[in-house]
């Protein structure tokens, strides 16, 4: 064979191999803009549509009902959800106003915040970038109580992060059931509706609590929430890397309910889990503890911890050990001088874990920022 | 729905189960969530069963009772039982004596009338807006809203809470058939080696900022049961 002639046979087949490859990921892709679409639909028809329900909320082994009422009255979001079983706590949010009622300790906790966008404007989106770190199977045609449904599966990639499976309703797009499960495959968290309907309006008085609270003691924060500009430089921390596919989204400082001093809020998203990292300011010696605490709330991971003498609370749809990387990579810093990337060893995490996102600039409050 | 299906019949020995299952029929019925072939067998079964009938009535109590407003300030258990007792007593006394011979034809009457009003309350209990559960009716100032369409109309099968298979995390296969890994919910790290520290204030800051699907699952635990909130966080409390 002539060499042109080989040179010909090889271009062939390397052309082949690339179309072949094509041909097989053009349905991958169709898999995962399908399943995006559907997820999108979905949050948007959570954030904008009014409805009320009742559903069960699974985990640990305990199963507790609660009902929601969601109203979207003029871009204004109200909403009221009420555990039915025993404690009869409750957690309203009318506008930007958040309260916890929670009768069994008698006690009101309610955090103001200032008005921000809309009811979608700062929610993680699944895009082609943080996609990569699921694997978005085929959307499933199903029925679920009746109804015609979308069984969409997003199964983890790394063990950063957890699983989802949401039935999903075609007409309406609520979700009807969903399940978050860890990297085991073990279910974390499940939630159920057992009746759910789309309405028109809710009235006014249903977003008021059950009980009164007269004489309930009240935890607030004092002036709607101040949101300050970052500009103090002990006040920059910088997250020197971040767990693979995460990366920073919005920051700022806020105060919260019950604290004299604000946090900085930092927020990390992967486009479908959300991590917030609050950091409070630095304590006296005494009063902080070098201990560290975590708790699972839901399918969320609280992790308490001090760090340089300042308290850090991070609170996400993550596993601990997700928690503790990114509690790791922070530190304070001076604005504008990247910290160097630092890769401690991770036993059992496979290779380039991470993703270096630099130091958390000073910007006004929840700027929201681009990917 | 599975939950809401009259099988069999009545045994004889009263089973716990099957009364049990009765009164859910019962309760779904008066909230109209009762399919409605399952509404007229069970109105037939009214017609014969002299227990299910009085919890028809202490239904229709407790219904009157929760529409009123006069409960408020007080528990409503004692209060329903309270109303019950009464009730049954002014009742007893109000009632005059039938003659041996009306007692057969009243109880026939009364069978009848439960029939017409099974199979026409029906029709009645499903004009009206629906108010979901009778769970959520014991909720005081839930006002009806205006329904645009019902999705899940009653409380639910045992399918929706089944467990289902979850997808291999690690194959790189699809997961159409993915193997079940395990079902078992974690328990929940309680105890002294894990306190508490505050968690409402952080979490609704969270929820602001989480994917909409994602908000439910952190607000709902935290106004679980047992879950740590009211704690004063670090930096000192008003």
């Amino acid at each position: 064979m002539s060499l042109a002639a080989s040179f010909a046979l090889r271009a062939l087949r390397r052309w082949a191999s690339l179309l072949a490859g094509v041909w097989v990921m053009l349905p991958i892709a169709a898999f995962a803009d399908d399943a995006r679409d559907w997820l999108e639909r979905m949050n948007r028809a959570l954030a904008e549509q009014s409805y009320e329900g009742t559903f069960f909320h699974e985990r640990g082994g305990q199963s507790e009902s609660l009902r929601i009422h969601h109203r979207v009255k003029n871009g204004e979001v109200a909403e009221r959800l009420v555990s039915l079983d025993g404690s009869r706590r409750e957690f309203i949010r009318l506008g930007e106003e958040l309260s916890y009622v929670l009768p069994d300790q008698r006690t009101v906790i309610i955090e103001r915040r200032p008005r921000r966008g809309g009811p979608l404007s700062n929610f993680p989106r699944l895009d082609e970038r943080t996609a990569r770190f699921y694997r978005l199977d085929e959307v499933q045609r199903t029925r679920l109580i009746e109804r015609d449904a979308r069984l969409i599966s997003l199964v983890p990639l790394d063990p950063y992060r957890y699983g989802y499976r949401v039935w999903i309703d075609a007409r309406t797009c609520l979700p009807l059931k969903s399940e978050v499960y860890d990297r085991s495959g073990q279910v974390l968290e499940r939630i159920a509706f057992a009746n759910l309907q789309r309405v028109a309006d809710i009235p006014d008085d249903t977003f008021q609590p059950a009980v009164s609270t007269e004489g309930f003691r009240r935890i607030e924060n004092d002036d709607g929430g101040r949101l300050r500009t970052v500009n103090d430089s002990a006040a920059v921390w910088s997250l020197r890397t971040a767990p693979r596919g995460f990366q920073v989204t919005q920051r700022g400082e806020q105060t919260l309910p019950g604290t004299d001093d604000p946090v900085s809020h930092i927020v990390l998203s992967d486009g479908l889990a959300s991590v917030s990292v609050f950091i409070g300011a630095r304590l006296p010696p005494r009063s902080a503890k070098e201990i560290a605490l975590e708790r699972q709330i839901g399918a969320s991971t609280a992790f308490s911890t001090f760090l340089h003498g300042h308290h850090v609370v991070v609170i996400g749809e993550i596993p601990v050990q997700t928690a503790r990387l990114i509690v790791a990579e922070l530190a304070p810093g001076e604005p504008g001088v990247p910290a160097r990337p630092a890769e401690p060893a991770r036993p059992g995490v496979p290779g380039r874990p991470r993703e270096a996102v630099g130091v958390v600039q000073p910007r006004p409050a929840f700027a929201p920022q681009g990917p | 729905m599975n939950g809401n299906t009259i099988q069999g019949t009545a045994g004889s020995d009263g089973s716990a189960d099957l009364l049990v299952q009765r009164e859910s029929q019962l309760s779904a019925m008066f909230d109209g969530e009762l399919p409605e072939a399952e509404c007229e067998l069970l109105a037939r079964r009214l017609a014969r069963d002299e227990n299910l009938r009085r919890s028809w009535a202490n239904y229709a109590l407790i219904g009157s009772v929760l529409r009123s407003e006069t409960v408020a300030g007080k528990r409503l258990a004692a209060k329903v039982a309270a109303e019950i007792a009464e009730g049954d007593r002014a009742q007893r006394e109000r009632a005059p004596r039938l003659p041996r011979w009306a007692v057969p034809a009243s109880g026939l009457g009364l069978a009848a009338a439960i029939a017409v009003v099974g199979v026409f309350g029906l029709f009645w209990f499903r004009a009206a807006p629906p108010e979901t559960v009778a769970t959520s009716s014991m909720l005081p100032k839930v006002p009806k809203s205006k329904v645009e369409e019902v999705i899940i109309p009653a409380m639910p099968s045992e399918s929706l809470l089944a467990k289902t298979p979850v997808p291999a995390a690690t194959s790189a296969e699809p997961a159409g058939n993915g193997e079940p890994m395990s079902y078992v919910t974690p328990p929940l790290k309680t105890g002294a080696d894990n306190p508490a520290f505050p968690l409402a204030g952080y979490v609704g800051a969270h929820t602001a900022v989480s994917a909409p699907m994602l908000r439910h699952s952190s607000m709902s635990a935290v106004i679980a049961v047992g879950a740590p909130t009211a704690e004063a966080p670090a930096g000192g409390a008003r």
